[in-house]
């Protein structure tokens, strides 16, 4: 069920307004920093708690105002785990129990792609949401996400070698 | 094979292994959140850095669960005072239960001095967040009607609290750490953090 009003005051109605989209939060949180997900995802909780008068139905959905906060806690949390040395691109993208013929490439190649390409291809195609949603998280052009994507998809073409095209 | 294609497959299969992965709770993590709202991580590890040469040795928060089978009849009431093996100045959180049957019981107030920074409540083997509210002296586990309880930490293993009897004072190996409480013996717990 979309939930399109705004956050509510209180944390109970809070708490309903991120449930439709708490499993997304999860995903993506999981996909851009490993095993380290889970407390980005926190700190991302507390954030959108915060800052909630912030959303603005007319700039999106809460879902993209939600991911857009996973996105950003996230970016945080991966640069105070380099610092620390803490994480390492191992951590990140592995998924447990697959085949490992395409997504042991994958998760290779993936890392080598830039921020804003990973982010945007674990957006459109791992949490499987539309370029339009994509664009809200990201904070750019419907346009923008999509040569973002064909970028992406061409690096990961020459990484990946002449059984990929 | 299409670049396309291969990322398609990869996130359909890396979306169904992830789903099966995922144990944050969305009720715990929203209340922990609540707790500290204005704290964050960043001063919350110096705070958990400057803190804990102090917090093992000192004393001072005092974690409390309850174990509550709510479909067996309770006691009347109950009244339990905190762990003292562990401190020379140990919490003295109350749990107390009501009659009603349906209801978990409710957690006293926290002891003279201390505040409560954390109430929570869930089900056997939630993921719940203990990094915003610790760090600010030793940790109790204490719970009633017996059994075990596991707290496990993601990459740094875990350990077991009997609370067979009263109450068994327990400190955590690592603050700052995700924690996941595993009711072993129980169906629901109840949670409370008092500290200073």
């Amino acid at each position: 069920v979309a939930v399109t009003g705004a956050p509510g005051a209180d944390s109970a109605e809070f708490a309903a307004w991120v449930r439709p989209y708490w499993t997304d939060m999860q995903l993506l949180a999981r996909r851009l920093c490993g095993p380290a997900g889970e407390d980005a995802v926190q700190e991302a909780m507390a954030a959108a708690w915060r800052k909630r008068e912030q959303f603005d139905p007319g700039r999106g959905t809460p879902r993209s105002w939600l991911l857009a906060v996973v996105a950003d806690q996230a970016h945080k949390q991966r640069r105070r785990l380099r610092a620390t040395a803490q994480i390492t691109d191992e951590d990140v993208g592995a998924a447990p129990g697959t085949e490992p013929d395409v997504s042991i490439d994958l998760s290779l190649v993936l890392r080598q792609l830039t921020e804003r390409q990973r982010l945007v291809v674990s957006l459109f195609y791992y949490l499987d949401i539309s370029v339009a949603e994509t664009a809200q998280v990201v904070g750019c052009s419907v346009g923008t996400v999509k040569s973002t994507l064909s970028d992406a998809r061409r690096r990961l073409r020459v990484l990946l070698g002449e059984e990929y095209r | 094979m299409d670049v396309d294609d291969a990322l398609r497959m990869d996130a359909d299969r890396w979306r169904a292994a992830q789903k099966l992965e995922l144990e944050l709770d969305l009720d715990s993590t929203l209340e922990t959140v609540l707790a500290a709202p204005h704290r964050s991580r960043r001063r919350g590890l110096a705070v958990v850095a400057a803190a804990a040469a102090v917090v093992v040795a000192s004393g001072g928060v005092a974690l409390v669960a309850n174990r509550v089978d709510t479909r067996a009849p309770r006691p009347a009431a109950t009244k339990v005072s905190a762990p003292t093996t562990h401190s020379t100045t140990p919490p003295t959180p109350v749990v107390s239960s009501s009659s009603a049957p349906a209801r978990l019981p409710t957690l006293g107030p926290p002891p003279p001095g201390q505040q409560t920074l954390l109430r929570s409540s869930g089900h056997d083997n939630q993921t719940w967040n203990i990094k915003r509210a610790t760090g600010r002296g030793e940790i109790y586990v204490a719970c009633l009607g017996g059994g075990m309880i596991k707290f496990e930490m993601p990459g740094h293993g875990g350990f077991d609290v009997d609370c067979t009897g009263i109450a068994t004072g327990a400190s955590l190996p690592s603050l700052g750490r995700t924690v996941r409480i595993r009711q072993v013996t129980g169906q629901h717990w109840q949670i409370a953090v008092f500290g200073r």
